[in-house]
């Protein structure tokens, strides 16, 4: 399908206003441009009225404003009836269908809102014969659900500004609905729960011809119904898991050059602890030098005398000038008993004991001082050892010192590149998203288990149903008038489990032609070649780009590219769907400046020779660029402008 | 209009699920015929009904 034409008629601002589509030769791109407010965004209204009868696109002033055109409002006279309008004159294979919405209103007094009086909706066409035909209604929403399905517009007539976000506002869930809906499993699933239904009703009236075939539908039902529920919660359970999924991925993004600030800092922290205790220990040291030194210098003082009075012991040694030592014990003998060693009596108070008491104290003296004389040698000698080890000593106690204070700079430096590292980070957002992370990794494992458990009751139930089945079979073969009910029901069942298997065969095959049909489009489209390695869609159906080096880099690339990379989604889409629709773009160059502006204009010509492209651009956007590039390829350039009071819309082509 | 290899591939996987069964997969093909048709929007039990019927004893006869 392409348009051809818009008729707009009293459609908000367009008051009268014809687009015409005409192609040259080559290329199918269409350019609009125009300052905000000025009916940009209200083509993509129109024509997602005139098809689908709503405006997802209207800004919160328009919504506050009636659909019909302002001037033909005011210079209405009271009474009348206005019509809106909007007709897509479109080529669909071959033939020409036009599609038009109106809506008719009364007019009443100045201040009251218009009446909508009457609204309709038809579709013309030429059928097989050639011949015209008009319908209306539920008819003509049909005709459209063939060419534009109203589920999956959003991939044919967007808002361009959220290609850029496109994978993160179009989550997995919405690409799975529109896979759905592309591969006709919607309606596959449709008749398996019809068929379901059916075959329930023919249980129901077999079992009334006997309590045992009752019993075994009621089985069934009931064993049914918990399925059921199991296939319910699965499906909840994956959408968390699918959501969960998403935000991982989100988060990753975010975090892939953020360093994991929560790990770092319990790393400083413990960094830190050590830092604190040897820091303790190289204090002690510190202590014990200061210590050995005070005790040196005592001892360097003293060590002049210690070492004269070493030489004096040693030469009174030498000149055996030491008395010698004397046992006083046969003295002591004598004062006590008063009887001499030759036997003669020492009487008491005689002179001889007075000669015997000086000689006891001049032996105890001289042996004294002979004895102190004598240990005094040992530590001095001891004082000597200690001094001559003093200086290794301390060197040892100095060099421990240098290798704390080592130590002690190495871990303040990687302190500070923790901190480093850290700096310029919000930390307390950095770790609410690590938190973050963790959790959802948590949901995603825990629903993994979850769904793993659940599907295994679910092959339970599904054996135990088979069993149920076969049992039914069994008694309904017992009955001679249940045969055709029977074979009614085997039958019914046989096409619901064809069918069931149809659908997940149909879902895979078409996520893999998505997915190749993307990958071709995007590395045939993209201008830097060699960057990136792969694009693919996951079972989760999210969309995935990964980089030459291998990692995966959707939210890390340029605006441009993630911008190219949903175009080549959006027309994978269209063409393993068959729903060869236009492509119509808001603000399609938005978030991209520079070169990178005149890349996605090279790629929308590029589009344009095998699609109908529409664009629809702001001044600021429609940069010299793009536009030096665009203007010479582009089959129509047109600008629109609004009249003096702003409530109607006047189009000037420009080429 | 959706794809015709969309279409011819639902019927590939039909036969391939169903082989040897024809009027199996006539039925499923007459029906996804008919759901793409009416979308949905009608009575389906009667329409089911009497297609099971049809096609049910065509099964049998087959046997």
């Amino acid at each position: 399908m392409r348009i051809e034409r818009i008729d707009l008629k009293n459609y908000r601002q367009f008051r009268n206003v014809c687009v015409d589509f005409g192609k040259n030769p080559k290329d199918d791109l269409h350019i609009i441009v125009a300052d905000n407010a000025t009916g940009k965004t209200n083509l993509l209204n129109a024509i997602n009225w005139c098809l689908y009868g709503n405006e997802p696109h209207l800004s919160k002033e328009s919504e506050q404003l009636p659909r019909i055109n302002l001037n033909t409002l005011v210079q209405a006279v009271e009474g009348t009836k206005e019509t809106v309008s909007v007709e897509l004159v479109t080529e669909t294979e071959g033939n020409r269908v036009t599609f038009k919405r109106s809506e008719e209103y009364s007019v009443h007094e100045d201040g009251k809102q218009p009446v909508i009086h009457d609204t309709s909706f038809s579709v013309t066409y030429l059928d097989d014969k050639k011949n015209a035909k008009w319908v209306i209604d539920e008819e003509a929403l049909a005709y459209v659900e063939r060419f534009v399905p109203r589920d999956i517009r959003e991939f044919f007539f967007f808002d361009g500004e959220r290609l850029d976000t496109y994978f993160r506002s179009v989550t997995g869930q919405q690409i799975s609905n529109a896979i759905f809906r592309i591969s006709q499993v919607d309606t596959l699933n449709r008749i398996s729960e019809r068929l379901e239904n059916v075959v329930n009703d023919l249980r129901r009236e077999a079992g009334k011809r006997s309590p045992q075939i009752e019993g075994i539908r009621e089985a069934i039902e009931d064993k049914g119904k918990k399925r059921k529920e199991i296939i319910d919660q699965i499906a909840e359970l994956g959408a968390q898991k699918k959501d969960a999924s998403q935000k991982i991925d989100e988060l990753n993004e975010k975090l892939r050059s953020i360093p994991n600030i929560d790990v770092l800092q319990r790393d400083q922290a413990r960094l830190h602890d050590t830092l604190k205790k040897k820091e303790q220990v190289r204090n002690n040291k510190v202590t014990e030098k200061q210590n050995t030194l005070f005790e040196l210098g005592i001892l360097l003082i003293l060590n002049p005398a210690l070492h004269a009075s070493s030489q004096i012991i040693s030469n009174k040694v030498k000149n055996k000038e030491i008395p010698q030592t004397y046992d006083s014990r046969l003295l002591d003998n004598i004062l006590i008993t008063h009887q001499c060693i030759c036997t003669r009596r020492v009487e008491e108070g005689s002179s001889e004991e007075e000669h015997i008491k000086q000689l006891h104290a001049d032996i105890a003296s001289s042996s004294l001082i002979a004895r102190e004389l004598l240990q005094m040698i040992s530590p001095i000698e001891q004082i000597k050892r200690k001094i001559s080890t003093f200086k290794s000593e301390l060197e040892r106690i100095t060099k421990e010192i240098q290798l704390y204070d080592e130590e002690l700079n190495d871990i303040n430096t990687q302190i500070q590149s923790i901190d480093s590292r850290i700096s310029g980070y919000n930390v307390e957002q950095v770790k609410q998203w690590y938190s973050e992370l963790k959790d959802y990794q948590r949901t995603c494992e825990f629903n993994i288990e979850r769904i793993t458990n659940l599907k295994l009751a679910k092959e339970r139930l599904d054996k135990e149903i088979d069993d149920l089945n076969e049992e039914l079979n069994k008694a309904l073969l017992k009955e001679a008038a249940s045969q055709k009910v029977r074979c009614q029901i085997v039958f019914g069942n046989k096409a619901s489990s064809v069918v069931n298997n149809v659908v997940k065969t149909m879902m895979d095959h078409v996520r893999k032609a998505i997915e190749h049909e993307t990958r071709e489009g995007f590395f045939n489209l993209i201008w830097k070649k060699g960057t990136f390695k792969d694009v693919y869609i996951d079972e989760n159906y999210a969309l995935h780009l990964t980089h030459e080096l291998g990692y995966e880099c959707l939210g890390s690339v340029s605006a441009s590219e993630r911008q190219l990379l949903a175009l080549s989604f959006v027309i994978a889409l269209h063409k393993v769907s068959g729903f060869d629709s236009p492509i119509l773009v808001d603000t399609p160059a938005a978030r991209v400046s520079g070169e990178q502006r005149e890349n996605l204009g090279k790629t929308f010509h590029q589009i344009s020779r095998s699609k109908q492209l529409v664009l629809l651009f702001l001044p600021s956007e429609y940069s010299v660029e793009i536009s030096r590039y665009l203007d010479t390829c582009a089959s129509s350039v047109r600008k629109l402008r609004l009249t003096g009071n702003e409530r109607e819309i006047q189009m000037e082509v420009i080429c | 209009m959706p794809s015709m290899n969309i279409t011819k591939k639902i019927s590939e996987i039909i036969k391939e699920q169903a082989s040897n069964d024809e009027p199996l997969q006539e039925f499923i093909l007459a029906i996804i015929k008919w759901e793409l048709s009416t979308k949905g929007a009608f009575q389906f039990k009667e329409n089911y009904r009497q297609m099971i019927k049809q096609y049910s004893s065509k099964w049998e006869d087959g046997k």
